[in-house]
C-alpha cells in the first residue's frame, strides 16, 4: 500500500533527512538532509569518496540507510519501495549494459523490466533513441559503439518508463565533447517537460551550467545547499581580474584588497569591485599603462567549494 | 521475470564459448571414443563401451553448466547491471529464476543434442524415451541447481572455476562416468554414492542398456532433485548477501 509521508511538501520531488551509511568500519554518510523541489535539476556535487553515489543509491531504493529517511514524490521510500521505484529512473556510473546485444535489444529488455509491453514499448524505444540522438545506431551492438554513445544508451535505458524523478550519477566520465553536449541538452530537455533530475559530478562547470540547485558533500555531509545563485551571493569570492603591463606590483588600493597572482595577471578580492576596476583605469591612464584584461570575475564553484571546505576538490 | 529468461537465452545462444563448452567439445569426445573403438574385433565391447561413453559423457559435460552460469552472474555483477535491475520494479527472487531458467533449457537442448548424436552416429540404444527425459529433467534441475549455488558462493572467477573443476572432474571420475562403476576400487565405488553424477549415469544406464522405465529410475530421480534443491536452498541463502556486495560494489 502507499503511503504519503506526513508532513511532506508537495511541491518538492525528494526529502532526504538525515540519512546516515556505513559500510564496515567507513562511515559513507554522516549526516545528509536536503530537499529537491520538483521540475528542477538539483546538482549533488563534491569530490570522490564524498558520499554522493551512496546518497544516490538510497534515493534510488538500492541501499538502504542506517538512519534518516528518504521521501520521494510524497512516498516515504522505505514503505513504498517498489511503487517509488516505478516513478524513478536511475543511471548508474557504469556503463550497465549488455555489450553483445544490439541498442535495440537492450531497451526492450529494460522497457520489458520497467512494465512495458508491445506497441508502447516501441512506441518508447523510438521516443528514447529520438532524445539521445541515436535513432540510427538501433541495430547497432552495444559494444561497436563510441564511449559517448554508450553513455547516452545508459541514460536512454532509464528514460522508458517515463521517470518523474530521474538520478543520473556522473553521467558525463570519459565522454567526448558532441556526447556530452547532447546529455546536457536532454537534461535541459527533461526538466522543461516537468521531470525531476538529480545530478551527481565533481565537475563544478557542469553544474553551473545545468543545476538550478546544489547541494555540497564532502566526507558524507551536506557542506552547504541552496539555490546556485543564492549560494554564489553568500560564499562566491567577489574578485576583480586584471592584466595590465608595468607593474611589477600593484599600487596599494584605498579599499581591503587579497590580491595574488593568477596566470599573466592578478586576482585581486575585495567587496569593492567597483571601485577596485575605477582605480585600476585611473592608474593605467595615470601612468600612461596599457590594460589586456579587465574583468569582475564570475564566483565559480570550484572557488565556492575551497571557501566552505579549506580544501581543493580532490580527484 | 519472462524478460530476463528472454535475454539470457539471447546471450547463452550468442555466447561461442557456451557453445563449445555444453556441445562441441563432448560431441568430439564422444566422436575420440567412438573412433578409438570404431575398428575393434569385438563388437560386443565397442557397443558396451559407446553405452557407457554416451551418457557418461553428457552426464560429465551437464555439469560445465555451472560455468557458464558462474560467468553470467559475475558479468552481471561486475558490470553494474544488476544493482541497475534492482533500482527497477523487478523483483530479486524474479531474477534469480530468470537467470536460472534458460540454464535449465541450455542442459536440456545439450543432453538432447548429445544422446542423438550417440544414438544417430554410433546407433546407441536410448530405451524408453520417457524416462530418458525425465532424467535429463532432473539432470538439468540438479546441474544448474548446483550452478546457482556455486556463482553465489564464489569468491572471484577463479575461485569459482576451481569449485566447478573439482565437481565437474571429481565428480566424473568417482561417478563412473569414464569406466564403468564396476572397475573402480572399493573405496571409490562407495564414494560414487555421494555425486549426483554416479546416480544420473546409473539412471541412464538402467533405461538404456537394461530396458528400465520411469519407475525403475525413482531412486536416481529423486537423489538428482534433491541435488538440485539443496543448491537452490544455498542460493537463496546466500543470495541477499549477493544482492548487497554487488549494489555496495
Amino acid at each position: 500500500m502507499m503511503t504519503a509521508s506526513a508532513g511532506f511538501n508537495m511541491d518538492c520531488a525528494l526529502k532526504v533527512d538525515h540519512l546516515g551509511k556505513s559500510f564496515g568500519p567507513a562511515t559513507a554518510l554522516a549526516d545528509v538532509s536536503f530537499a529537491v523541489p520538483r521540475g528542477c535539476c538539483f546538482g549533488l556535487l563534491g569530490p570522490n569518496g564524498a558520499g554522493k553515489s551512496t546518497t544516490m543509491k538510497i534515493v534510488a531504493g538500492l541501499l538502504e540507510p542506517d538512519a534518516g529517511s528518504v521521501n520521494v514524490l510524497g512516498l516515504d521510500a522505505a514503505q513504498n519501495g517498489r511503487s517509488v521505484r516505478r516513478h524513478v529512473g536511475y543511471v548508474p556510473q557504469d556503463i550497465a549494459l549488455y555489450p553483445t546485444l544490439s541498442v535495440h535489444d537492450n531497451l526492450m529488455f529494460f522497457g520489458e523490466v520497467y512494465g512495458l509491453r508491445g506497441a508502447r514499448l516501441y512506441e518508447r524505444i523510438d521516443a528514447v533513441l529520438a532524445k539521445t540522438g541515436l535513432s540510427e545506431r538501433r541495430k547497432d551492438l552495444v559494444e561497436n559503439l563510441s564511449g559517448g554513445m554508450k553513455r547516452r544508451i545508459n541514460i536512454a535505458a532509464a528514460l522508458l518508463h517515463e521517470p518523474q524523478l530521474l538520478i543520473l550519477d556522473e553521467p558525463t566520465v570519459g565522454v567526448d565533447p558532441h556526447s556530452r553536449n547532447h546529455i546536457f541538452e536532454l537534461v535541459r530537455e527533461l526538466v522543461q517537460q516537468g521531470a525531476t533530475v538529480i545530478y551527481s559530478t565533481h565537475y563544478m562547470e557542469e553544474a553551473e551550467t545545468l543545476c538550478d540547485e546544489v547541494a555540497i558533500l564532502d566526507h558524507g555531509r551536506v557542506v552547504t545547499s541552496g539555490p546556485l545563485v543564492q549560494l554564489w551571493n553568500q560564499y562566491g569570492a567577489k574578485a576583480v581580474y586584471v592584466q595590465m603591463d608595468g607593474f611589477e606590483q600593484l599600487p596599494p588600493f584605498p579599499h581591503p584588497c587579497q590580491v595574488s597572482r593568477r596566470e599573466h595577471g592578478w586576482w585581486i578580492e575585495t567587496e569593492h569591485r567597483q571601485q577596485v576596476m575605477s582605480f585600476l583605469l585611473q592608474q593605467a591612464e595615470e601612468r600612461g599603462l596599457t590594460i589586456h584584461a579587465l574583468e569582475m570575475a564570475r564566483p565559480s564553484l570550484e572557488s565556492m567549494f575551497l571557501k566552505l571546505t579549506g580544501t581543493r576538490l580532490r580527484d | 521475470m519472462r524478460s530476463i529468461i528472454r535475454k539470457e537465452l539471447k546471450l547463452l545462444f550468442k555466447g561461442r564459448g557456451n557453445l563449445f563448452f555444453l556441445v562441441i567439445l563432448p560431441m568430439l569426445f564422444i566422436a575420440l571414443f567412438g573412433s578409438v573403438f570404431s575398428g575393434s574385433a569385438y563388437p560386443d565391447a565397442q557397443s558396451a563401451m559407446l553405452d557407457q561413453v554416451v551418457p557418461g559423457y553428457t552426464v560429465m559435460f551437464v555439469f560445465f553448466i555451472i560455468l557458464s552460469m558462474m560467468r553470467r552472474f559475475m558479468s552481471e555483477k561486475e558490470s553494474g547491471i544488476l544493482a541497475r535491475l534492482m533500482s527497477t520494479p523487478l523483483q530479486p527472487l524474479a531474477y534469480l529464476v530468470g537467470m536460472w531458467v534458460p540454464a535449465i533449457i541450455a542442459v536440456l537442448i545439450q543432453c538432447t543434442v548429445l544422446l542423438a548424436f550417440g544414438h544417430l552416429v554410433y546407433h546407441v540404444h536410448l530405451g524408453n524415451l520417457l524416462a530418458v527425459a525425465v532424467i535429463v529433467l532432473c539432470l538439468a534441475i540438479c546441474g544448474t541447481g548446483i550452478g546457482l549455488a556455486v556463482s553465489l558462493l564464489a569468491r572471484g572467477e577463479n575461485h569459482g572455476r576451481g569449485i566447478t573443476m573439482l565437481i565437474t572432474l571429481g565428480g566424473a571420475a568417482l561417478g563412473g562416468l569414464w569406466v564403468p562403476e564396476s572397475m573402480l576400487p572399493h573405496f571409490a565405488r562407495v564414494l560414487s554414492h555421494i555425486t549426483p553424477q554416479y546416480w544420473a549415469q546409473q539412471g541412464f544406464q538402467q533405461v538404456m542398456t537394461h530396458g528400465g522405465h520411469t519407475a525403475d529410475v525413482v531412486q536416481s530421480l529423486a537423489v538428482l532433485l534433491a541435488f538440485g534443491a539443496a543448491g537452490l536452498i544455498v542460493a537463496l541463502w546466500r543470495f541477499p548477501r549477493y544482492l548487497r556486495v554487488s549494489i555496495s560494489g
